[in-house]
């Protein structure tokens, strides 16, 4: 069997793992104690060993190593979904007291809509902040405290072609222990999360996750020409998302799109990614890779892009022309990025 | 066996996240940055501990809620779990030596089948450091629970600058 088809056949067992996982009742799996011995820590790695857990755990599957290892991933981050919930909550607190008011995007955005608190795992918080309070948020942030919070701090929703007042004026609060936290509107956060998704090649498969609950948790007001407008591309390539989401994981939820024929390379790419070990974003920097020749070989191999993220990352059309022309100039691109970073990464200061 | 009419130790209350599911209570430790399984068992010992219950009062609930026979031992067995855990915030006086608390010891000690021994206190590290890995970037405390060669340089979230390295036989965040 080449490589090629045992990666794609690896990422058809994920998604087949996965495929409801984040619904209540969720539906039990059918899968063989071998095939869940090899896939487990590729689940694990992809941050979806708990949602795989949440499948088996009605499942009948016997005790075993791999399910041991499934709810030993489910309880960390169920633990690790609380710390999170507080971090957010002391840095909600820490910016409004700055005077600032910080819109949330993915992470615990994403998360609520899952049954329960666990079932996706947390890296630090994505907040957003109007451009103008940028530096005064940067400064509320540097504190001991505000370092703990572990803040990702962006100023522009560069994914969703429009005004940061228009963002705003859709944004609604949620409530979160003892604070409101302000989150993106429904069409914008799905918008975002399907944009995301694609800008990073689809790697995780918990982010498909995500757009199939926000598909199924779509308010009765949804607007999906907001959702989907701007440069008609960006609309295809949302379109393209969902179409990913009900053809692989089953997601349902109303309206949406047309319906579209995905481009065959697309399914094929994202399985391919499904099925491999590693990725550059859970690797080191470039910088630090290129301290060993062994190290650059190897982050050179891993940035190489697969299909989605380059034809996202140089804003390409989702059709069926061949991809190679995509991969090669996102990779340009980013080579360019980098050299003109690398001074200030020798120096070790961070260029953002 | 004449139950002890003691109180049971003060259970730590600072912080620790708990979080209380069907059958097991986890616990994150948030200055050790450690994360803990207690089962049924252990969990009800502990919240004893947090209601100031004595051994007495704890091994009848033990006895009552988990039909568990001999329960004093087990009471003492899960002290000894707990506090090895740092969950307590006092060192009980046992009242005979920890040794006898080992967990093959007291089956063979109360004479406890297959079905019993599962009721058994049980305080469980949660490690996985492959879980660790499944984020984009790892918290300071994923990074801490990796030992070489696990850590590669993965970015430290929220950290520009800071990666995961290993660092003697150690995984450790630092400036990379």
């Amino acid at each position: 069997m080449s490589r090629s088809v045992l990666l794609s056949a690896r990422g058809e067992l994920v998604a087949r793992i996965l495929a409801g996982s984040w619904r209540r009742p969720v539906l039990p799996l059918d899968v063989a104690a071998d095939a869940l011995a090899d896939i487990t820590p590729q689940l694990i790695r992809l941050g979806a060993g708990a949602l795989a857990w949440r499948r088996l755990c009605v499942s009948g599957v016997s005790p075993c190593r791999a399910t041991f290892d499934l709810r030993q991933v489910y309880r960390l981050q169920t633990l690790e979904a609380r710390v999170h919930e507080r971090r957010l909550v002391e840095a909600v607190g820490l910016l409004r007291g700055a005077g600032v008011e910080p819109v949330l995007a993915k992470g615990w955005a994403a998360a609520r809509l899952y049954p329960e608190p666990g079932l996706r795992p947390y890296g630090d918080i994505d907040l957003w902040v109007r451009p103008d309070l940028h530096p005064v948020a940067v400064a509320a942030l540097s504190s001991p405290a505000g370092q703990r919070c572990r803040v990702d701090l962006h100023d522009r929703f560069t994914q969703l072609d429009c005004a940061w007042s228009d963002v705003l004026a859709r944004s609604r609060l949620e409530r979160l222990g003892e604070v409101e936290v302000r989150l993106l509107g429904a069409e914008d956060h799905l918008r975002l999360l399907c944009i995301h998704m694609l800008g990073h090649g689809a790697w995780r498969p918990v982010w498909l996750c995500d757009v199939a609950a926000a598909l199924e948790s779509l308010p009765d007001d949804f607007d999906w020409a907001r959702c989907l407008r701007g440069h008609p591309r960006h609309a295809q390539w949302i379109a393209c998302t969902i179409g990913l989401a009900r053809q692989l994981l089953g997601a349902g939820g109303k309206g949406g799109p047309p319906e579209r024929r995905l481009p065959r390379w697309l399914l094929a790419a994202l399985l391919r990614q499904w099925g491999r070990d590693e990725h550059y974003m859970a690797t080191p920097s470039m910088a630090f890779a290129l301290r060993s020749t062994a190290g650059a070989l190897t982050g050179l191999r891993l940035r190489w892009p697969n299909p989605i993220q380059a034809t996202v990352g140089v804003g390409g059309p989702f059709n069926g022309l061949p991809r190679l022309p995509f991969q090669i100039a996102e990779c340009l691109v980013r080579t360019l990025r980098f050299a003109r970073h690398l001074p200030s990464l020798i120096r070790g200061t961070p260029p953002f | 066996m004449d139950h002890d009419a003691r109180r049971l130790p003060q259970a730590r209350k600072d912080h620790l996240v708990i979080e209380a599911l069907v059958d097991e209570t986890l616990v994150y430790d948030l200055r050790r940055h450690k994360a803990h399984c207690l089962n049924a068992t252990a969990a009800l010992v502990w919240r004893c501990c947090h209601e100031r219950r004595s051994v007495a009062e704890t091994v009848v609930l033990l006895e009552g809620e988990l039909r568990l026979p001999e329960a004093e031992t087990l009471v003492w067995m899960a002290l000894d779990r707990l506090e090895r855990a740092r969950l307590l915030t006092e060192t009980p006086s046992f009242p005979v030596p920890r040794s006898q608390y080992v967990r093959r010891q007291v089956i063979r000690a109360l004479g406890l089948g297959a079905a019993s021994a599962i009721l058994l206190p049980l305080v469980d590290s949660i490690i996985s450091p492959v879980a660790a890995q499944a984020g984009s970037c790892l918290t300071v405390a994923q990074c801490d629970a990796l030992t070489p060669p696990a850590c590669t340089g993965q970015p430290i979230c929220g950290s520009p600058g800071l990666c995961c390295v290993s660092r003697g036989n150690r995984c450790r965040d630092r400036f990379c």
